[in-house]
């Protein structure tokens, strides 16, 4: 968890492009983690990051310190996450094409866990990616879901049950 | 307490979450649950299992992203002032610069502040040939993003690495980083090795089995050379990436748009066609498969202000209606001419390269031998003549030719200081026809400095100046990317004095043995009397050449209008005219229907060339400098030529 100097962050808000770039830098990699996570291909990935930071970029001037940077900055990247993916829902229904799988994970564990991630209902699985893959606090992921931490505390505990349910079952049928 | 309350709360306590209230009853609940131990158990193995994805590799997209959000930052233009009273040609160039200008400054892409000198524009040739004799490394990273390769692959990221080491060594390394739509999609990874004599392309076989199930399953192959000559036309070391000697020699082509910043360096940004930037694409497009441009769509280059590298470009549709048919024929969405449809961009830049830089280690025992057989420098300048005027160029490869069908006395000398380089073929032996060396039967006939004739031709995408010269008992061949004014002062001073060339070298050397005679208009307009001429030429053309071409009543008259001073004009503009009543079949496939003067005919928009039959004649226009606008207009304006040519 990175947080910019705040100096950076007030030179990007008065319009310093140059300090904006250092932004993106210094974030991009946690915002397409995030929308990786929540979007499961890179491409959309790719176009969540870029627009997060564009939306971003247009809503800097509003930005006003009240909460980190970056998790201000995560809340922009998650809704346009959801977006993005109620978009390609939509498109899917129209079109029936497969999901792409992230290659390059292991066939292990991990790959598993992947999968099992995957089938969480989204309100689970979003809980899950920015606290457990981001390590937010629950405070900070109760700004970036918009969701009371009491709520996610009730959707840790769900989703962490399911993930253990789906791993036991995959090894129960000899997939791992 | 129960189960439910006992594992939320253990959930939470691995979020450091927990509620310090409940610690007591929560040890006493968990010490006697098992079912609790093993959901606090599995949530710690789900915690190390989910660190690892963090290792997830992240593409770099501070270029797109800060391209887009430059865009945004920018305040959109005012419309552009009316154009429509403006007359004749100054109305359709304004038309060009409008269009341009206004892209250039809404284009999602860099940044560019307007106001630079307007010496500068005049100024960018002689600096970049300035600042190529000192490139001697060079290595850079750039990121390339390709839109609209397929309807199923709408963008293409790739990143390309170019090293270099002047003069010869050569390595661009082209890696596809698409996410590809499931199928078989040929990733489009690309290698291109030069080193001197040896020129090496690895890239896949573009068919997809998809649409050509014949197509090989194998997803590589291999093209090679070796006896390559220095600096070869054919296999080119595509040098334009590291400093745009070629593409920025046609400087009346080239406009300035302002200046922006590129990997925090200060940059001058240029506007160019699409045909005229060929050179900048060399290391992409030297195979592997890309989307097509359209010869006239907008090509902005972003050169550093101190050394003249190009640190980014990207292309963009030229806003015309024939666009939008050609790109319809070749299976493209609609193209905004506001959206870049290529960006290739630096990421780092270093200006040196690895000591011990070989790019060809072993060349592959097919390789095609070009038949260029290296010798010592000085063993070969011992039979030959050399300039007394090098323009402080140095040795470079020397040697003769092994392949049939040249002269066998024929030697080569070249020359290189950084990225110039001048290379000489002489031979006692040459008998014709044509002149020596790589130059066509438009040549035109030049007064070198000091006195003596030699024959000119201005450089092309793929050769360079060239000039050639007949002496007693000598035929020279100069070719060079140097400066017009120094390739004469060359050959100026080399230790024979050029002649006027046979005049049967000249006449017999058009192309499938059909006679050519250079004539004059009157001449031309004597024998074919329904020949038409334009009344008005684009601004800086004038008649090159007059040619007949066959003879009898079959005889047809092409008539060549060039721009005396340019360079990478292609063949200027060709008017064709012959005695025959209907259009052969097309020679391009991208063809599509035209009014011209009020009479049916085609357009290729790859030939640039527009193409009718009136009043029984075969009529043609061809000039890729001109759109289907300025050919239009050119074609417009012809009346017959006997009105002002006399009888």
């Amino acid at each position: 968890m990175r947080e910019p100097e705040p100096d950076i962050v007030g030179r990007a808000r008065a319009g310093d492009l140059a300090a904006f770039e250092e932004l993106v830098r210094s974030h991009q990699g946690d915002v397409y983690r995030l929308a990786l996570h929540l979007v499961r291909d890179r491409q959309t990935a790719e176009d969540v990051t870029q627009e997060a930071f564009l939306l971003a970029f247009r809503s800097l001037p509003r930005f006003r310190g009240g909460s980190k940077f970056s998790t201000w900055l995560y809340r922009i990247a998650r809704n346009c996450a959801v977006d993005a993916i109620r978009r390609r829902e939509r498109r899917r229904r129209l079109e029936r094409t497969a999901v792409e799988d992230v290659p390059g994970a292991d066939p292990s564990v991990r790959a598993a866990l992947e999968a099992a991630v995957d089938g969480l209902p989204r309100e689970l699985r979003e809980g899950f990616v920015v606290i457990e893959v981001f390590g937010l606090s629950y405070a900070e992921a109760s700004a970036v879901l918009g969701v009371l931490p009491g709520t996610l505390k009730s959707r840790m505990h769900r989703a962490r049950r399911l993930l253990m349910e789906a791993l036991d079952d995959r090894a129960a049928s000899g997939e791992v | 307490m129960r189960c439910e309350v006992a594992e939320r709360e253990l959930s939470a306590r691995l979020d450091d979450a927990g509620d310090r209230r409940l610690d007591r009853s929560l040890e006493e609940h968990v010490a006697s649950c098992p079912r609790c131990r093993a959901f606090a158990a599995g949530a710690r193995r789900l915690r190390d299992a989910g660190r690892l994805r963090l290792a997830e590799p992240v593409p770099d997209l501070v270029p797109q992203i800060m391209a887009a959000v430059r865009g945004e930052a920018r305040a959109r233009p005012r419309p552009g002032r009316s154009i429509a009273a403006a007359p004749g040609w100054t109305r359709y160039a304004a038309a060009f610069v409008a269009a341009a200008v206004v892209a250039a400054v809404a284009v999602g892409g860099l940044d560019v502040r307007r106001g630079v000198a307007p010496a500068l524009a005049a100024d960018i040739p002689d600096r970049v040939a300035a600042a190529s004799t000192e490139v001697t490394a060079y290595r850079v990273t750039f990121a390339v993003t390709e839109r609209n390769f397929h309807p199923r692959v709408p963008r293409r990221t790739f990143t390309a690495e170019v090293t270099f080491r002047a003069p010869e060594r050569f390595l661009a390394v082209v890696s596809d980083r698409t996410t590809y739509p499931p199928g078989t999609w040929p990733r489009n990874d690309l290698r291109l090795a030069i080193d001197g004599s040896r020129w090496l392309l690895r890239e896949p076989l573009t068919c997809p089995r998809r649409s050509l199930p014949a197509c090989l399953p194998s997803g590589k192959m291999t093209r090679s050379v070796q006896g390559r000559e220095p600096f070869d036309g054919d296999a080119l070391v595509p040098t334009d990436i590291v400093l745009p000697v070629r593409t920025l020699v046609g400087s009346d082509r080239v406009r300035v748009l302002g200046e922006g910043e590129v990997l925090e360096r200060p940059t001058v940004a240029v506007e160019l066609a699409y045909r005229d930037a060929v050179p900048l694409f060399g290391f992409l497009q030297a195979g592997g498969a890309w989307r097509p441009f359209f010869p006239h769509d907008r090509v902005v280059v972003h050169l550093d202000a101190a050394s003249w590298f190009p640190l980014a470009y990207e292309v963009f549709a030229y806003p015309a209606w024939e666009r939008e048919r050609w790109a319809a024929g070749n299976g493209l969405p609609r193209e905004p001419s506001d959206r870049a449809l290529l960006e290739v961009r630096a990421t780092s830049l270093e200006t040196s390269s690895p000591l011990g830089f070989r790019p060809v280690a072993r060349i592959p025992a097919a390789a095609v031998d070009e038949g260029f057989r290296d010798a010592p420098f000085g063993s070969v300048a011992a039979d030959a003549v050399v300039p007394a005027h090098l323009a402080g160029l140095r040795p470079y490869r020397a040697g003769t030719f092994a392949a049939s069908g040249r002269p066998a006395d024929e030697l080569l000398l070249s020359y290189t200081k950084g990225l110039a380089w001048l290379k000489i073929r002489q031979t006692r032996s040459w008998r014709g026809p044509g002149l020596f060396g790589d130059v066509g039967e438009l040549a035109a006939p030049v007064r070198l400095p000091g006195g003596g004739t030699a024959y000119y031709e201005p450089a092309t995408a793929s050769l360079g100046r060239r000039l050639s010269v007949h002496a007693r008992g000598l035929d020279v061949y100069l070719e060079t990317n140097l400066p017009r004014g120094e390739l004469f002062r060359v050959a100026a001073s080399l230790p024979a004095t050029g002649v006027p060339a046979p005049r049967r070298w000249l006449e017999a050397a058009g192309p499938g043995g059909v006679p050519h005679r250079r004539v004059d208009l009157a001449e031309a307009a004597r024998k074919l009397p329904g020949l038409l001429l334009p009344s008005e030429v684009p601004p800086g053309y004038r008649v090159w050449a007059v040619e007949l071409i066959g003879a009898g009543r079959g005889t047809a008259v092409t008539v060549h209008y060039r721009r005396p001073g340019a360079e990478l004009d292609g063949a200027g503009i060709a008017l064709h005219q012959a005695p025959v009543g209907s259009l052969a079949p097309p020679l391009e496939p991208d063809v599509f229907v035209v009014r011209v003067r009020g009479i049916t005919g085609r357009y290729s928009p790859s030939r640039g060339q527009l193409e009718w039959v009136e009043s029984g004649t075969y009529r043609s226009l061809e000039g890729t400098a001109l759109d289907l606008a300025g050919l239009l207009r050119l074609a417009s304006s012809l009346e017959p030529a006997f009105g002002r040519l006399g009888p």
